[in-house]
């Protein structure tokens, strides 16, 4: 079974980056150029897991401004336990879900969708992963796409690993299902 | 292992993620089994295609820079300075009471008749000294579990009265004054209380006459009752 691709991506999410952690006291203290630097380290992985979560491009930029300005705002309670990024995967995961259930309320009476189109992989698959529950969604997007492993996406969700497991597992399940089906 | 154990990590197996002697027992159920041959291999396309390699998304347009609002950093007081401010706020409030109060009527002037108020009766409190139950607790024993055997003492017999003396018989004199006639006076003394009684008695079978005296004699004085 082929790994996903992108833990070479963040492979250095278990040890927290030193240099992060330097930036992330110096924002703690006031400074704007800090953050900004770490904005331009990090956009790019929050984007992704936002786009990956919503399906939407413009969804994404707005939850990934929104994570970051949260994050500018909630810089003290940021201990550096743990990566970084990590703790913006936390952030942008609880902003995507927090929409995600006050999107579907409102597209329960709006026309469907179409189906969206995953730039850079299988559009099946894409389809899928939009049809499981937020929950389910989150880790598979963290696991498969950003290459978290369980002890990260732990942190990242704010639970313990025990639960992250049995999460991945039944997303796993319910993937299998729905893309059972669509293959039929 | 069999059906129902292996479906609980199917997709654990399909990942790669089961240790070797899970892998094993698996496999060798899936190769008797078609049923879980074919569900893992159901799992293991869906999961390859999600784990398919994926390039990062190259970034939008309005990612460039940071767009924090204004005071987009919560202010905070200090905690110092948070609990001044309570404190003086706390202050103010006291102060500015009096005036949210509701202002009360000026009373008319009034004649007050002042009434003597009775002599209040002076009822001494009942109290009891504590003195006899101290004392009491001092006199018990400290060790309480100590069991205090009093000497045994035998009793002593009951003293018997002593029997009363036999008063002392005594015949004084004794005449037969005829065949048909007799005289006896006897004389009998009490040693306890010292009284003497004289009984005289005569008899006669002729004419029928019988007579009985006593005369008593204490010891103090004679009262001379017969």
């Amino acid at each position: 079974m082929q790994k996903p691709s992108q833990v070479i991506l963040d492979s250095a999410l278990i040890q927290p980056d030193d240099q992060d952690i330097g930036l992330a006291r110096q924002a703690r203290e006031g400074s704007r150029a800090a953050f900004d630097l770490l904005f331009q380290q990090h956009r790019q992985f929050v984007y992704n897991v936002c786009y990956r979560m919503l399906g939407s491009a413009d969804d994404a930029v707005d939850l990934t401004q929104i994570t970051f300005i949260q994050a500018y705002r909630e810089i003290r309670r940021f201990r550096g336990d743990a990566c970084f990024r990590t703790w913006l995967y936390r952030i942008a995961v609880n902003q995507c879900i927090t929409l995600m259930r006050r999107e579907s309320r409102r597209r329960r009476l709006a026309e469907a969708e179409p189906v969206k189109r995953d730039p850079t992989g299988d559009d099946r698959v894409w389809e899928v992963i939009l049809k499981l529950e937020p929950q389910h969604r989150a880790v598979l997007v963290l696991h498969y796409f950003q290459g978290l492993s369980c002890i990260e996406m732990a942190k990242a969700l704010g639970c313990l690993g025990g639960a992250v497991r049995t999460r991945l597992h039944r997303a796993r399940v319910a993937f299998r299902k729905q893309y059972e089906e669509m293959e039929k | 292992m069999n059906c129902k154990a292996l479906a609980r990590i199917m997709p654990e197996l399909a990942a790669g993620e089961l240790n070797e002697k899970q892998a094993a027992e698996a496999r060798e159920h899936i190769t008797v089994c078609s049923s879980c041959a074919e569900e893992l291999r159901s799992y293991e396309a869906a999961l390859g295609a999600l784990s398919a390699p994926r390039e990062m998304l190259e970034l939008p347009q309005g990612l460039e820079v940071l767009n924090l609002p204004e005071k987009a950093r919560r202010p905070r007081l200090r905690p110092a300075l948070a609990s001044v401010g309570a404190a003086a706020l706390l202050l103010a409030a006291i102060l500015t009471l009096p005036l949210f109060s509701p202002k009360m009527p000026k009373t008319p002037e009034r004649i007050v008749v002042q009434q003597v108020p009775p002599k209040p009766q002076i009822i001494k409190p009942i109290v009891r000294s504590l003195e006899p139950a101290k004392q009491q607790i001092a006199q018990q024993p400290k060790h309480r579990h100590r069991v205090v055997r009093k000497p045994y003492v035998a009793k002593k017999p009951k003293e018997m009265e002593a029997p009363a003396p036999t008063p002392e018989i005594v015949i004084v004199s004794q005449a037969k004054l005829s065949p048909e006639s007799y005289s006896i006076e006897i004389q009998s003394t009490d040693m306890a209380s010292g009284t003497t009684t004289v009984y005289t008695q005569s008899h006669d079978d002729v004419t029928g006459d019988h007579s009985f005296q006593m005369q008593t004699t204490f010891n103090t004085e004679d009262t001379g009752r017969t």
